[in-house]
């Protein structure tokens, strides 16, 4: 079943003839359950194109639809991961808080909301630090602070922003696993948007290549590889190889 | 070394005692620093200086606290709604070059002598200062944080009370801290000037009296009451703050 159906979304900024086109006749489905990376050169709109499946943004023709109904903005349902932590985290609350965030407004007591959000943060063992600041914790960190806060809310899609863009190979290495596990564990269907060819390859079980100026669809392709996935053996496999290749290969020639 | 800066200060009232001594200065206008001292002492241990004190301090902080809460609701709305924005933003214009003292004469007609007419000079005067900061940190709180309350869910006001103002704590606080200092200039100033309370007003009587001695030593006590609020803003300023950032008022 459809998740989200974007039927010949564009997106442009201006009028007349100072028109800018950012996005062009995407059309996209993504099922229930899947697992779908974004991949494109910068300012192929491929940002823009998950603010607007967050309802940030509103698409100038064309219709979103998530789970049969028109996105009409922002909601819970759909959580978004920045890439920017730093900005989209409260500095002035220590860690649990932070993630209690998405509890307030429930029916939760405070006691509960706190109980719930050091359950998940236990959950991706940083329950150590649910008492620090954020501005105390590396980059990898408050990135995991994030997305635990997007997980509080319970969402029914992930839409993820170039994540793991600022922090370092390593650090993104252990993410990407992590945030494999938790969408696998949770079926969550996620839609992840990066620069990184073979991260794309790696989380994805669809990849769609956009091309820039404007931004459409260039190809997809349907990851088969196994899961659960490993850092060595997945990228060292024929098929992974063979994805890789060709979306270089495309990416490049544009 | 802290003490450093006492040098001076010390220097200088030791030259003039020593000067004043010397028949140097004459004593009608330049009252000896040990005559100010005594004339203190008398002040005080007669109660005048404090009930002048209480009146005063009634009056500023009246006044700053009706500043406040007016600078820092106005300042959320105008910060945070562009209607808002357009609707009040002219008026306010129009409104903060007018010379506070320039409103002595109808806030005593509206409201007789008294606390309240000080209090009433005292707010318009302080609340500019507080209002700004407010607008200004509203302003440039960041758009990511919208967004984040906007998937959320949250309505304008719980987005104002869980990430703006927080945000914005900081700098509101900087402009309280000038707005309380003004908040003092006024109270005396009005005090002076017509309401016969307060230490303007016995400053002004010393004056008239040819009581100079008392006259200085009330002028430096005005300095003492200045520098003691502002310390205990500053204080409460990091209380605040420091709530904030733990868990109150989530």
């Amino acid at each position: 079943m459809a998740k989200m159906e974007l039927n010949r979304v564009s997106l442009s900024y201006g009028d007349g003839k100072g028109a800018r086109r950012i996005l062009d006749n995407i059309n996209l489905t993504i099922g229930s359950g899947e697992f779908v990376s974004i991949i494109g050169p910068s300012g192929c709109g491929k940002t823009t194109l998950l603010r607007l499946m967050g309802g940030l943004v509103r698409p100038s023709t064309g219709t979103l639809l998530f789970e049969g109904t028109e996105i009409k903005g922002p909601s819970r349902q759909r959580a978004v991961v920045f890439q920017d932590y730093g900005k989209a985290l409260l500095p002035w609350r220590p860690v649990w808080a932070n993630v209690a965030l998405a509890f307030e407004g429930g029916k939760l007591t405070r006691t509960q909301q706190k109980a719930s959000s050091i359950d998940l943060l236990r959950s991706m063992k940083l329950e150590h630090v649910s008492e620090q600041y954020p501005g105390q914790l590396s980059g990898g960190m408050q990135q995991r602070v994030q997305i635990a806060r997007s997980l509080a809310q319970d969402p029914r899609i992930l839409l993820m922003d170039e994540p793991f863009g600022a922090l370092d190979a390593m650090t993104r290495q252990q993410l990407q696993d992590e945030v494999s596990r938790i969408v696998r564990e949770r079926n969550i269907t996620a839609v992840f948007i990066t620069h990184d060819l073979e991260e794309a390859i790696y989380l994805g079980d669809r990849v769609i290549a956009l091309a820039a100026h404007p931004g459409r669809v260039l190809e997809e392709i349907n990851v088969g590889l196994s899961r659960p996935r490993d850092q060595l053996r997945t990228r060292e496999h024929p098929e992974f190889l063979q994805h890789r290749h060709k979306l270089f290969v495309l990416l490049r020639e544009q | 070394m802290r003490w450093k800066g006492l040098v001076l200060p010390f220097v200088l009232v030791a030259c003039w005692e020593l000067a004043s001594r010397a028949d140097l200065i004459p004593l009608q206008t330049m009252s000896r620093p040990s005559d100010i001292i005594a004339a203190w002492w008398t002040d005080l241990s007669t109660g005048v200086l404090l009930t002048a004190t209480v009146q005063t301090l009634q009056a500023t902080l009246f006044g700053f606290l009706i500043a406040t809460a007016i600078g820092i609701l106005t300042g959320l709305f105008v910060g945070l709604s562009s209607t808002a924005r357009l609707m009040i933003s002219p008026s306010l214009e129009a409104l903060r070059p007018v010379p506070p003292v320039a409103l002595i004469p109808l806030s005593l007609l509206l409201l007789g002598f008294g606390v309240s007419m000080e209090a009433a000079v005292v707010a318009f005067a302080c609340v500019w200062p507080i209002l700004i900061a407010t607008t200004a940190a509203v302003k440039a709180s960041d758009p990511r944080l919208h967004e984040v309350a906007q998937i959320l869910e949250f309505n304008s006001f719980s987005y104002a009370r869980k990430f703006v103002l927080p945000a914005a704590l900081g700098r509101i606080g900087v402009g309280m801290r000038t707005g309380l200092g003004i908040a003092l200039v006024a109270a005396v100033t009005v005090e002076i000037v017509v309401n016969p309370r307060g230490l303007g007003y016995s400053l002004i009587i010393a004056q008239q009296s040819l009581h100079p001695d008392s006259m200085y030593a009330q002028l430096l006590w005005v300095g003492v009451i200045g520098s003691t609020l502002n310390y205990w803003l500053m204080k409460f300023d990091h209380r605040v703050l420091r709530l904030y950032a733990g868990r109150a008022l989530r």
